[in-house]
């Protein structure tokens, strides 16, 4: 019973925060999915800048953990904005196939340049001391690495959902989600708001890359390696639902580390039986009412 | 004027061949497969260093020719690798061949050797077996199988009886494990739990929780060198269990030049592998001192440099048989079949089916001066797969 | 996306520059440069591939980032047929794109309901799963080693399979030229005109009675098996087949291959190939780590200033210089 007990909450604890980075860098490409109509396969590439700035900040600069993971956000969601004002603004209009490939190709740049900046090896992320011990919570024991993830991130997430539900930009974001062109008669500037909401998701993912480091090692193919992922978590959203993205990438990291600790073998098929089935039977998203077109 | 010219050109063209044809050593080609892009890109790196070692301290000449080495890149694909191996065969006219970190590749570019009948050997191809895809075959490398077994040894000799696998899925693991649980069960342990990790994960927290639930004494592992490696040792270590139980790895895991990528919790993990950079031989201290020195650093002694160096001692060792005659590839190969000689890595000796007998160390990680170290611990001395 | 005037892909019977091209110039590689004919092999296998992708993708406008799941069945059918015994080279290639058509038979009526971002998440999928299962059935696939040993009977019982690839880049050739009859045949026929309609607009089409599912199966089962032709010529030449077929990379490398080449239009594939791998080969010796910079780079400019690929840029200036000279 204690032995059950004890995968349980491994499970949801080790699940909760491998789900809970997964979503801060899935809500970005949900957002500008919906928002934009852009399919952004280079999301994961701001995801591994975000991580390998914010572990030479640390490494190189010397700088504590949580100020490296907010300045390297920062620079990337600065940084997006001119990569949005060089490429991502000829995709608005473009067809899918073009948007496809276009940040595929931003993708294969990203991954020369960080192999060029950091060679081909794996750059490894030092834990801060006091957050590299364990913690005794009872029926398990986890590292207080992951709990501050947790804490961090339901503190983003509350603060982006804040942000959607209460202010005049989450309105305006949404109104221009649901319906752009209305949105746009109604006096918003759209295209302001696609800068500033393309600079958001790519900090969130950066911060998710910075955040998630030491537990998703830094390496140059990481743009690929966590694209399915990511990928997976927003088509199972549905576009532009921001509320159902978190729910759906907690039970992403639940399957994975299910998969993982009771079938071991069979842990690398369950999240790609998941992935067909449920865009076979529910192709909309996991959450989702009907929107306007 | 132009007439002038003209004379003048031919007499420079003249001279030229002369001159070139004077200097002009006789030279033997060998190629060089290996990864020097892609997600091995270090093996090769380190093939550039063990070759370069070797050069320095052999020079470049054999029986009387001059090596000329040509690199190619396979880019950790097998494909490629046969491909790339007809090539040089074919265009570059080499006359043996080395490299070739993957079985896979060994495995690919076999039949391509056998047509072309050019003796080639792998510089680290781990999986058992490969001397018999090809008559022309040497192993320069590891047999995973052996690694496999001496931990075992290991383990059964440390007093521990209950032990837990857990390697990656994929032939390399499979074998390893096997190897180790036929040796521990002979030795009269139990096997308490058996994972093969899908090469595709990326969060080995689940595993290492796994490891911890079934209370094993003894932990064998086998992940590739890189991030699973990183990943799969840190959730070992954040678990607590590095210390608490005894794990050892069996792929070169934490070789001596990877382990800046860890974080202290490594600290107290054991390995077994035919070399270590520890080995207290002149050679192996020199080897040690000429990377450092050219490198930097981190260029510890690693199985992929220390496979080429003593690679490239067995490809010396096949041209000099040929010395003053046409290369001939059988007698090459033939002549190689019981060459004993110390190697970079301690005594080894070409077994009659081009397998290799050498000795496994088993080494541990340690603070030594305040830098992490692999110690060696014991040796196993002959070990024939 | 560009679309190519209909005449040209449409008159069955005339035979263009662009086919003449297609039979000389390989002839020419093959004369002049006998020494690089196994990476010619090559490439006539990936023109072949990006060939069948230029018919899912270009004329039926579904995009599956998993059609290397139908390359490596074709590798491996093939590989695994000439070591159980049944080497002849011919047999072969046709039980591998048999196969091929039927699991391309079986999965796309379900799989063809969705488009969008479901269907390209879903052939990732299918092709992931496949991919793990092939690493699995190592008593099969040989694993993460790979099937080794495909060694093949004379073809004709006359034509040895000798290491300078004499042989293999011909065979090839011959299958290339082959298929590419056959998809052209396909595509000019009302079939294709039917299945360019569907890919510009499905909901008129079916408004006009065209039944679209089915035309979209066809395409994609057709498209499935000359991939599978592909992958046995593959593991025929190589001798050797590893889990890289299946995977993810090798689907995105045929798309990359394809686009560069030009959608549309069947020549696109067969001048992408070459021009990505001799490019990719050369580029690897010189500057290991630049070469993924490159490539993006070279897509981001295709994308942004040739829709149509290098084909697009063969024809606009060929227009251009066309409608200059009538100026004059």
């Amino acid at each position: 019973m204690l032995g059950e007990m004890s995968s349980i909450a491994f499970i949801i604890l080790y699940g909760v925060s491998y789900g809970l980075v997964l979503a801060l860098i899935a809500i970005g490409l949900v957002v500008t999915m919906g928002l934009m109509r852009v399919t952004n396969l280079a999301h994961g590439a701001f995801a591994a800048i975000g991580g390998y700035l914010s572990t030479g900040l640390m490494v190189k600069g010397g700088m504590p953990f949580p100020l490296a993971v907010l300045a390297a956000s920062l620079v990337v969601a600065l940084f997006s904005i001119a990569v949005e004002r060089a490429f991502y603004v000829y995709l608005y209009t473009a067809p899918e196939l073009e948007q496809v490939l276009l940040t595929i190709g931003l993708d294969f740049i990203a991954i020369g340049a960080l192999t060029f900046f950091y060679g081909p090896n794996v750059y490894p992320t030092p834990l801060p001391f006091y957050l590299a011990a364990n913690v005794d919570l009872g029926i398990q024991s986890i590292q207080l690495y992951r709990l501050a993830v947790v804490a961090v991130s339901l503190l983003i997430i509350a603060a982006l959902w804040y942000m959607f539900d209460r202010t005049t930009l989450g309105a305006q974001i949404r109104a221009a989600v649901d319906n752009r062109t209305m949105a746009q008669s109604t006096g918003i500037n759209v295209s302001r708001l696609f800068s500033l909401v393309f600079a958001l998701g790519s900090g969130l993912a950066a911060l998710g890359g910075a955040l998630g480091a030491p537990m998703l090692p830094l390496e140059p193919l990481y743009p690929f390696k966590y694209l399915i992922l990511v990928l997976i978590v927003v088509a199972l959203s549905g576009f532009g639902n921001v509320k159902s993205v978190v729910g759906v990438a907690l039970l992403v990291g639940i399957v994975e580390t299910a998969g993982r600790l009771l079938f071991p073998s069979l842990s690398g098929f369950m999240i790609y039986l998941l992935l067909i089935v449920l865009m076979i039977w529910r192709r909309d998203g996991l959450f989702v009412t009907r929107r306007a077109q | 004027m132009t007439r002038a010219l003209r004379e003048a050109a031919w007499t420079l063209v003249l001279s030229g061949m002369l001159t070139s044809g004077s200097i002009a050593q006789e030279t033997i080609k060998v190629g060089i497969i290996g990864e020097f892009t892609g997600s091995f890109a270090t093996s090769g790196e380190s093939y550039r260093q063990g070759i370069d070692a070797y050069f320095a301290k052999n020079g470049d000449v054999v029986a009387g020719k001059k090596l000329e080495l040509i690199y190619r890149d396979a880019a950790g694909k097998p494909g490629d690798a046969a491909r790339l191996a007809e090539e040089l065969v074919v265009n570059e006219g080499v006359k043996v061949i080395g490299g070739l970190t993957l079985s896979s590749e060994v495995a690919a570019v076999a039949p391509v050797m056998t047509d072309a009948k050019t003796p080639f050997t792998s510089f680290s191809a781990a999986a058992p077996g490969l001397a018999a895809k090809s008559p022309y075959f040497v192993r320069a490398g590891q047999d995973v199988r052996a690694s496999g077994q001496a931990a075992a040894r290991s383990a059964l000799k440390n007093g521990k009886r209950h032990a837990y696998t857990a390697v990656s899925d994929y032939v390399a693991g499979q074998q390893a494990e096997e190897a180790f649980t036929a040796e521990f069960k002979a030795g009269g342990g139990e096997i308490v739990g058996q994972d093969r990790i899908p090469l595709s994960t990326v969060d080995y927290a689940p595993y290492a929780e796994r490891i911890a639930n079934a209370n094993p004494d003894v932990v064998q592992i086998f992940v590739p060198t890189g991030a699973p490696a990183v990943s799969m040792l840190q959730a070992i270590g954040a678990r607590g269990l590095m210390k608490k139980i005894m794990v050892i790895g069996t792929g070169a895991e934490a070789e001596d030049n990877d382990l800046h990528l860890f974080n202290d919790s490594i600290d107290g993990y054991y390995s077994v592998m035919y070399m270590t950079a520890q080995l207290d031989t002149p050679l192996n201290k020199w080897f040690r001192e000429y990377l450092v020195g050219k490198f930097g650093a981190e260029a510890l002694p690693n199985p992929h440099s220390v496979g080429a160096y003593d690679g490239m001692t067995i490809i010396a060792r096949m041209i000099e048989s040929q010395a003053g005659k046409q290369f001939d590839a059988d007698a090459a190969v033939a002549s190689v079949l019981g060459y004993s000689f110390e190697g970079l890595r301690g005594p080894m000796k070409i077994n009659d089916d081009r397998e290799l007998t050498q000795n496994y160390y088993l080494r541990q990680v340690q603070k030594v001066d305040g830098r992490l170290e692999n110690v060696l611990l014991e040796t196993f001395p002959n070990i024939k797969p | 996306m560009k679309t190519l005037p209909r005449s040209s892909i449409l008159s069955r019977y005339r035979l263009h520059l662009a086919d003449i091209l297609l039979c000389v110039v390989p002839l020419l590689a093959y004369l002049l440069f006998p020494k690089y004919l196994a990476l010619g092999s090559m490439v006539l296998v990936f023109a072949l591939f990006a060939m069948s992708f230029d018919l899912l993708l270009g004329f039926a406008g579904i995009l599956s980032l998993g059609h290397a799941a139908f390359f490596g069945i074709g590798a491996y059918t093939a590989g695994l047929l000439a070591i159980a015994g049944w080497n002849e080279a011919i047999c072969g290639v046709l039980g591998a794109a048999l196969l091929c058509a039927a699991v391309a038979g079986v999965a796309a009526p379900f799989l063809l309901r969705l488009t969008g971002l479901p269907l390209v998440m879903v052939t990732v999928g299918m092709s992931s799963i496949l991919l793990e299962a092939a690493n699995k059935a190592s008593w099969l696939t040989g694993g993460d080693d790979g099937l080794y040993g495909i060694r093949l009977r004379p073809l004709f019982g006359r034509f040895a399979w000798s290491i300078s690839g004499e042989t293999k880049f011909l065979y090839t050739f011959a299958w290339l030229l082959v298929s590419f009859f056959v998809i052209r045949r396909l595509v000019s026929s009302p079939f294709g005109v039917a299945l360019q309609g569907i890919r510009e607009n499905s909901s008129r089409m079916k408004l006009m009675g065209n039944s679209v599912l089915p035309h979209l199966i066809i395409a994609f089962v057709v498209s499935a098996t000359f991939a599978g032709v592909a992958g046995a010529l593959w593991a025929q030449t190589g001798g050797f087949v590893g889990l890289g077929v299946l995977s993810l990379d090798t689907s995105i490398d045929v798309l990359v291959m394809l686009v560069l080449g030009g959608l549309g239009s069947l020549y696109g594939g067969l001048i992408g190939a070459p021009v990505y791998l001799i490019f990719k080969n050369f580029a690897q010796e010189l500057n290991p780590f630049y070469w993924m910079f490159f490539v993006g780079a070279l897509l981001i400019v295709v994308v942004r200033f040739s829709r149509g690929g290098i084909l697009g840029l063969i024809e606009s200036s060929v227009t251009r210089f066309a409608g200059r000279k009538k100026q004059r």
